[in-house]
């Protein structure tokens, strides 16, 4: 089904550290910005509270604020010649998925 | 004298502009919504527990070898209290019982083909079942070349066999012996330093044995202590022990 939104003059695709600065800058010279974000919205008193960001175990190696490898992965070889294999957990680099993107890390 | 009096009615007119000051930017920003709520509300930030759970997965037999395991893997020694203090067989009891366990947040598909060293977590199981059968296949190799089940066994043997684990120099029955190792390595050292909230690090034996005070929010108070050590009791997401009323 076609839904047809008001015409805005700029269009982001993702809303992480990069859009949300081009948006600010965009906004600030008076053109209307929307924003497509695949993830949920996030905002500081919510999502970033000091009580419980420090949680290491939640946030840092059960990757909560990252794009869940279980939706969306890909595969991963050091060279060719090597059969690549789908990538289970994150390890060198975390797609971030929400507001913030891969800058929430 | 006079003239510096603050009557009650100037007060309550004071604080009826103070009052307006406060509601105003709000009702703005309401605006600056397209007239609709601001985008969060109140109170709803996640709890801390959030994903914790008091669910066990473990068989007692399990548990007994869990125990013994991580009790090997950081032992209780001269340098301080060891797994078994930190109640780690509890944490990976429970964090197996939950998401993590169930490897919910993770591509659990095939292919399974021997991986490469750098392709990370590449087991057929989420880590529940990889630990159930692991576990298994663990105790029959000890009953068949020891004799005895692997809690049975004395601490120098239980080294032996986990370090062949590591090197990858014991065949077990349907799993990867080196990765179950450093599998089980991996959760035991996140048992021992966690939140005491998950269950682990009981009674923040972990965080003392390193002196780490707990990931507080703000050290700038000790931004200018001059090198001299910090000494400060460890604070957990719930606060610590000693904050609470008995």
């Amino acid at each position: 089904m076609t839904q047809l939104h008001r015409e805005v003059d700029v269009v982001l695709a993702g809303f992480g550290w990069t859009a949300a600065i081009l948006a600010h800058e965009l906004t600030q010279d008076g053109l209307e910005v929307v924003a497509l974000e695949r993830g949920g919205w996030r905002d500081t008193p919510t999502d970033f509270p000091t009580t419980h960001a420090p949680d290491e175990l939640r946030y840092y190696w059960r990757h909560e604020m990252f794009q869940e490898t279980a939706q969306e992965t890909q595969t991963f070889r050091n060279r060719r010649g090597q059969t690549a294999l789908p990538i289970r957990r994150w390890g060198s680099y975390l797609p971030g998925v929400g507001v913030g993107g891969g800058g929430v890390h | 004298m006079q003239q510096g009096h603050l009557g009650r009615r100037s007060f309550l007119r004071g604080n009826l502009l103070g009052f307006t000051a406060l509601v105003l930017p709000s009702a703005l920003r309401a605006l600056e919504f397209g007239g609709a709520n601001m985008p969060w509300s109140a109170g709803a930030a996640s709890p801390p527990y959030a994903g914790i759970t008091d669910a066990r997965y473990f068989a007692a037999s399990e548990y007994a070898m869990v125990d013994a395991i991580t009790a090997r893997i950081i032992p209780s020694d001269d340098t301080g209290p060891g797994a078994k203090e930190a109640s780690v067989a509890d944490f990976i009891d429970h964090q197996l019982a939950g998401f993590y366990g169930r490897g919910q947040r993770w591509y659990m598909q095939g292919p399974f083909p021997e991986p490469l060293e750098t392709q990370g977590y590449q087991a057929p199981h989420p880590p529940a079942e990889l630990w159930r059968t692991g576990l298994a296949a663990l105790e029959q190799h000890c009953r068949d070349s020891h004799g005895a089940g692997f809690a049975a066994l004395d601490d120098d043997t239980q080294d032996d066999i986990l370090k062949a684990m590591e090197d990858g120099e014991i065949d077990l029955v349907s799993t990867n012996a080196a990765q179950f190792f450093d599998f089980m390595r991996e959760m035991t050292i996140e048992g021992f330093f966690c939140d005491p909230v998950y269950d682990g690090n009981r009674n923040m034996v972990g965080w003392r044995m390193v002196g780490f005070p707990g990931a507080r929010y703000d050290y700038r108070d000790f931004l200018h202590h001059n090198g001299a050590a910090i000494s400060m009791p460890p604070v957990g997401l719930m606060g610590r022990p000693a904050w609470t009323r008995q």
